[in-house]
């Protein structure tokens, strides 16, 4: 699909850029792979591209220089899967899915079960057709291929189109349960909840985490990233979930210039919603039908440091934006991400705030869910020894330090041997997370990000598509 | 699952050896030191060393890197890096020293050779074709502080001086002469004549050690080289010495070398290359082990006892760390030199470079300098150490802004020649580690007659062999 190009064009002041290095990109016109350098100016990082065909193109793609730079260091090898799909290397990323020059395994596998929504967004970054939904037996086999390649997994997504759409949706629901699954979550925009309440039981019995996209609670919000005001709907989805307590999370998409100003609500709704156990923050990514036509400037669209300084802003104090860290094991500038810990007197902690930043970086180096495997709950365990005997001259530090020890010990009445569902069912119970997301469109598409891609659609033949890769070279 | 055996840090474009094809290379550390490993869906994965301290690499890569203005003139972005050459208008850098060749002929065959010399069909610039090019860099490059000039063996060329003659003009701040000496030492009165000239030399000096000599070049030649140095001292020809430093064949001797550069008036710097595995020789040199910047300074660092050490080197600001480091120093004696990067911040330091190879000492680099010196006094406890460093440094001061005079920044440069050294650690790529990244950024440019400005190491990868003068099929 031939799009226009950047309406800024060479806006950036040649010769007052300095220089980092090169990628590979798209051409935001046709969509071809082609050479991007990585320039910092004016204390961002933008990438210059030139395609043979259509020419010059810039877009911002982080905008603090100084996170970016920091960022690279969060590192850590990746791990192998146990199979996978894609037997041999034929370039990057023309045999995607995974090949055997892919960095990572599959962390977080997305499900597609249908191609069929109830809404038309103007920034929806898939491709919705509404043609099918997937069968069971095909859905089996997603699962089979994935246990095959990963043994079990910590998490998995449900998506579409619209999940809840799906004739089958509760059968699948159940049969994903009784996968080696230590979580399953359902991305939905939450109408079809509404019509049937009965789902929401459903989903909380089988201990499904609902992922409810909000963007906010104005209704111009809506009408402008959703085509209609939801937002008595999107109320009306709130209430029920708190109402049947059943575990959410908020899937949050912010464009600039249309809905930062719904921050600091969302995040009053988040820290005093028992059941809202993460936030999920995705700046827009102008991929797929809608996202792509979907009006923006790609020199001025917010990035991952600076939805940090909307949160950090918003949250009345409770976080800082020294609280984010990249995330190590996707590529650092696809995640960031914080933790905080709920004290005896309803009030949370920033749990990077306990920690010396090293045994920090070492507990979320591994996994993007706290605590999740036994080593991971060692690494706690030891640092919170040491914190034990050092500290004593910070007040909300002790209390904090219960909070984590009360959580130990609820651990340790696990015994030996406790499977991650377990683990997860007793932090979720104390720890929030904050992520912050940024699927990469044409303009930011940076090749060395999806080669360490952790998040993945399965198709039906085996493959296991880097989302990105997917969302803008093969839908 | 396993966790791999190695961290992945980023993606680039490399070289397959095999196809000549470009491929996907990532950038990865292993044990602490960082690859660059290419990746060819037909003839598979290698990997070369590119730095041997991952500490050392990410704070290397993390320094920003200037942008000069681009070539003035560039070619069509048409196939994509580094086809296009150029510099096409993707280049990211201006050219800062252009390089060229006057004579593919050469009186040695060094095993080492990077270049493609050739016996059988002597080619020899003539002076209109070198008044062709000189106007082609002013035109393409701007007024540029160097030019180099070189071979073959340049000092073979019959019009020599004529040529040379040819390049001063206002445009063109300093000539550079590369020579490998034999002619320099048994010709006092064409060392008279450069001198003359203004030329600077350029001596490649790699050993002093007849065995090695053997080795590196081909013949015992290290009496020749010296015998050369002397008649350069004689008439204080302002010389640089180049030394090819390759892994377990000559790096042992680097901090030889360096103290001679250090203690010799006349040698103004040292330039080391790190063993390149391209051209006639270098191609099928062995063993083909690639030695590191960080690994020459380290070397640097050993063998001057700490007097000089990894962190007084920096990178080139106009050029891509992994190409190359900067040691810039006050004095002239290898006892008594000090740092720059000791007195004034890299910050500093890079204002002064202004996006080139030369300092450029104006007023606001004295009051850094000044600074600089009272924070060291400060700092030291009044060791004799320090006392030394400061009195280097005050007897500098005083001579590159004298008290009472005032004088451009290009007279200072003059002045403070001879009571400045430098160290550049230069690597050039081959077909191992050719990183499009470090392409897009080379600030050393071949001009040639065809209108080109091509960056030095596509030059030697993949433009070479256009030119029959200057390559032939092995």
């Amino acid at each position: 699909m031939k799009r226009p190009l950047s309406p800024t064009a060479a806006r950036l002041p040649v010769g007052e850029a300095c220089y980092f290095s090169t990628t590979k990109s798209l051409c935001p016109a046709c969509g071809k792979l082609v050479d991007a350098k990585i320039v910092f100016s004016g204390g961002k990082v933008y990438f210059l591209k030139h395609c043979p065909k259509d020419g010059p193109s810039q877009a911002l793609v982080c905008g603090d220089e100084k996170w970016y730079l920091d960022s690279l260091t969060y590192l850590k090898p990746g791990t192998d899967p146990k199979a996978r799909s894609v037997g041999t290397y034929a370039g990057c990323p023309a045999s995607c899915g995974l090949c055997p020059q892919h960095q990572q395994h599959t962390c977080v596998p997305i499900i597609e079960i249908t191609d069929h929504c109830d809404l038309k967004c103007p920034l929806c970054l898939v491709k919705n057709r509404d043609s099918s939904f997937m069968p069971f037996e095909e859905f089996k086999g997603v699962m089979d291929s994935l246990e095959r390649c990963e043994g079990s997994l910590n998490l998995v997504n449900l998506s579409g189109g619209e999940p809840t759409l799906h004739p089958e949706f509760r059968r699948i629901v159940e049969h994903l349960v009784s996968r080696k699954v230590a979580k399953a979550s359902v991305s939905t925009n939450g109408l079809g909840l509404l019509k049937r309440p009965d789902l929401v039981d459903f989903l909380r019995d089988q201990g499904v985490v609902v992922s409810l996209q909000l963007d906010g609670f104005e209704p111009a919000t809506y009408r402008g990233l959703r085509g209609a005001d939801l937002s008595g709907l999107k109320r009306r989805v709130v209430d029920l979930l708190i109402g049947r307590q059943a575990p959410f999370s908020m899937t949050v998409t912010l464009a600039k210039g249309h809905n930062e100003a719904e921050v600091p609500a969302l995040l009053d709704l988040f820290f005093k919603t028992d059941n809202a156990l993460s936030m999920m923050f995705q700046p827009c990514c102008h991929a797929g039908t809608g996202g792509a036509a979907f009006p923006h400037d790609p020199m001025d669209v917010l990035t991952i440091p600076d939805v940090v300084g909307l949160i950090a802003g918003g949250s009345k104090g409770a976080l800082e934006k020294s609280d984010f860290s990249p995330l190590p094991c996707s590529h650092p500038a696809c995640f960031a991400l914080t933790y905080l810990i709920k004290l005896a007197d309803g009030g949370f902690t920033p749990i990077p705030r306990l920690f010396d930043p090293a045994d920090y970086l070492d507990i979320i180096k591994n996994n993007a869910l706290f605590g999740m495997d036994e080593g991971n709950v060692g690494r706690i365990k030891d640092s919170i020894y040491r914190l034990w005997t050092a500290s004593g001259s910070v007040p909300d530090r002790q209390a904090a330090l219960k909070a984590i020890k009360a959580i130990l010990s609820e651990l340790n009445e696990l015994k030996a041997g406790f499977s991650p569902r377990q683990v997860m069912s007793v932090t979720e119970k104390h720890v929030k997370s904050i992520f912050i997301h940024h699927f990469m469109d044409r303009h930011t598409f940076d090749l060395s990000r999806a080669v360490k891609c952790c998040q993945q659609y399965p198709q039906a033949d085996g493959r296991l598509m880097p989302a990105c890769v997917f969302n803008n070279l093969r839908r | 699952m396993t966790d791999k055996g190695y961290t992945y840090f980023s993606t680039t474009s490399g070289l397959c050896r095999e196809c000549r094809r470009i491929v996907r290379a990532q950038i990865v550390f292993e044990g602490g030191k960082v690859y660059q490993e290419r990746i060819c869906p037909e003839h598979g994965a290698s990997r070369a060393l590119v730095a041997a301290s991952e500490e050392w690499y990410l704070d290397a890569i993390r320094q920003p890197m200037a942008t000069g203005k681009p070539p003035l003139a560039a070619t069509k972005v048409e196939k994509g890096c580094p086809f296009d050459c150029g510099p096409c208008a993707f280049h990211e850098q201006k050219c800062n020293l252009p390089v060229f060749s006057i004579t593919n002929a050469c009186n040695l065959r060094c095993p080492i050779c990077f270049t493609y010399n050739r016996k059988d069909k002597v080619y020899f610039k003539t002076k209109e074709e070198m008044k062709r090019l000189l106007d082609w860099i002013v035109e393409a490059a701007g007024p540029v502080d160097l030019i180099n000039v070189t071979g073959g063996e340049p000092t073979l060329h019959p019009d020599l001086l004529s040529l040379l003659e040819l390049a001063k003009r206002p445009e063109i701040g300093r000539i550079t002469l590369n020579s490998n000496g034999l002619t320099l030492a048994k010709d006092p009165d064409l060392v008279q004549r450069l001198k003359d000239l203004g030329v600077y030399v350029i001596l490649s000096f790699d050993t002093f050690d007849p065995a090695k000599s053997r080795r590196i070049h081909g013949l015992d030649i290290v009496e020749a080289k010296l015998k050369a140095l002397e008649n350069l001292r004689k008439f204080d020809v302002p010389t640089t010495i180049l030394n090819v430093l390759i892994k377990g064949v000559n790096d042992d001797e680097l901090p030889r070398i360096l103290k001679m550069a250090l203690d010799e008036d006349f040698i103004r710097s040292l330039t080391v290359q790190t063993m390149t595995f391209t051209g006639y020789g270098g191609k099928e040199f062995s063993p083909r082990e690639h030695i590191t910047i960080d690994e020459t300074e380290r070397i640097v660092e050993a063998g001057t006892g700490g007097r000089i050490r990894v962190a007084d080197f920096m990178p080139l600001p106009s050029a891509h760390p992994l190409c190359y480091g900067i040691c810039y120093l006050f004095g002239s004696k290898s006892e008594e030199v000090v740092p720059l990067l000791r007195v004034v911040s890299r910050e500093e330091l890079r204002e002064a470079l202004k996006g080139g190879y030369l300092l450029h000492p104006d007023g606001r680099f004295e009051g850094a300098l000044k600074t600089g010196m009272d924070l060291l006094w400060a700092g030291s406890s009044g060791s004799d150490e320090a006392a030394g460093q400061l009195k280097t440094m005050k007897a500098i001061l005083r001579k590159l802004y004298p008290p009472g005079e005032s004088h451009t920044v290009f007279e200072r440069q003059k002045l403070g020649e001879r009571h400045t050294k430098t160290i550049y650690v230069h690597a050039h790529m081959d077909e191992d580690n050719f990183d499009v990244a470090r392409a897009v950024k080379c600030p050393d440019m071949v001009p040639d007659e065809s209108r080109r400005l091509r960056p030095a190491c596509t030059y030697n990868l993949f433009y070479r062999q256009k030119d029959e003068r200057f390559w032939v099929e092995k």
